[in-house]
């Protein structure tokens, strides 16, 4: 007989990014209820969490690691629309509608994610205001977020794409150095940051050639830097 | 009802569920049908819900070979789930099968339910598997 080898799940308590996350506000007994129903996965690069059309089946929550949102058009072409990091939540959309998963979710890097069940987190809401507030909190946010794209699509030419993207990145995933300058803790291909902005390969890698003339980013290796985020803003065409 | 004789030998955390069985878990969880191949389970993982084929295929998968072809009444992920234990395989549904989860409240529900055939099996599957 194969022996199931019973795993502990890490405690909410100690999750990397308590503190970012729709639990924040719960206190330990609390937390340890979610620990012991949900689920824990570490997915490794290029591993989906779940697939564009499919059903959910409940909330993910990402404790650390990146992982991004791909849809895939009718001709076959792959565009990022979001990357989420620790704390964020997926799946938060489909808890009050019945529609079926609207991208793919894909690890990035080794990334660490619990899940919880539908029936469970619809109950944690019912009980817990601040789970829900939490959640209202993330998809006003999300819905932000969709609106400044759509817009910045419509509206804004490619170099102020661009300059927007490397702003959101500084927000999303910089880390401030000694040094003043803003390092991008996110590995994106050319061919993602182009599907992010919505342009060609050979547009974008011109720009950014163009932002690192001037100064406004810096790259060593594989890993980005906003150098001159003032700048930057003037190029986004936003006010500072 | 004997359930031995559905047992399947080699990989004894999967069980096959018999017709009748099917529609009652059916009415406890929706029946999807998925649009594209996907790979629901990755080996070492724990399953995020158990899932009952009821029409289609899934290839259970070590390394790069296919070791066992699911068909058509399979449970795969029962005590993986409830145990938080890694599934042994990676399980690659193909497109257009039919199948009904099972997450973690359902099947606590079975467990502490009403219906003793349904509680059996479920309680039978975790206690092989212990």
């Amino acid at each position: 007989m194969t022996m199931m080898k019973k795993s502990a799940a890490m405690s909410c308590e100690a999750c990397p990014s308590k503190s970012k996350g729709i639990f924040c506000n719960l206190l330990s007994e609390e937390l340890s209820e979610i620990t012991q129903h949900k689920v824990i996965n570490r997915y490794k690069k290029g591993q989906t969490l779940f697939v564009q059309g499919t059903h959910p089946y409940g909330l993910y929550c990402v404790s650390s690691g990146n992982i991004k949102l791909t849809k895939i058009d009718s001709a076959g072409k792959e565009s990022i629309v979001r990357v989420v990091g620790g704390g964020d939540v997926l799946g938060h959309r489909s808890l009050f509608t019945e529609s079926h998963y609207s991208a793919t979710a894909t690890a990035m890097e080794d990334t660490e994610v619990c899940f919880l069940d539908k029936k469970f987190i619809m109950k944690v809401i019912e009980d817990k205001p601040s789970v829900s507030l939490n959640i209202i909190n993330k998809l006003s946010r999300d819905m932000g977020a969709a609106e400044e794209k759509l817009s910045s699509f419509h509206q804004k030419n490619v170099r102020e794409r661009l300059a927007e993207l490397f702003l959101i990145l500084k927000e999303s995933h910089g880390e401030k150095l000694p040094d003043g300058r803003w390092k991008i803790n996110l590995k994106l291909t050319r061919e993602e940051m182009a599907t992010m902005i919505g342009t060609a390969n050979e547009t974008l890698i011109r720009f950014v050639s163009e932002f690192k003339d001037a100064g406004l980013i810096a790259q060593e290796g594989k890993t980005l830097f906003v150098v001159n985020e003032e700048e930057l803003m003037e190029w986004a065409n936003l006010a500072y | 009802m004997d359930y031995d004789q559905h047992m399947m030998k080699d990989i004894e955390s999967i069980i096959h569920i018999p017709e009748e069985l099917v529609s009652k878990l059916a009415k406890l969880s929706a029946r999807l049908t998925y649009p594209v191949d996907a790979e629901i389970i990755y080996e070492g993982h724990t399953p995020i819900v158990a899932i009952l084929l009821t029409k289609g295929r899934i290839k259970l998968v070590r390394g790069r070979r296919v070791r066992k072809i699911l068909e058509r009444g399979s449970l795969l992920g029962v005590p993986e789930l409830m145990n938080n234990s890694p599934f042994e395989y990676t399980a690659q549904i193909n497109r257009g099968s039919e199948i009904i989860y099972l997450d973690r409240s359902t099947i606590k529900e079975i467990l502490e339910g009403t219906d003793p055939e349904l509680a059996e099996i479920f309680v039978e599957l975790l206690e092989q598997t212990a």
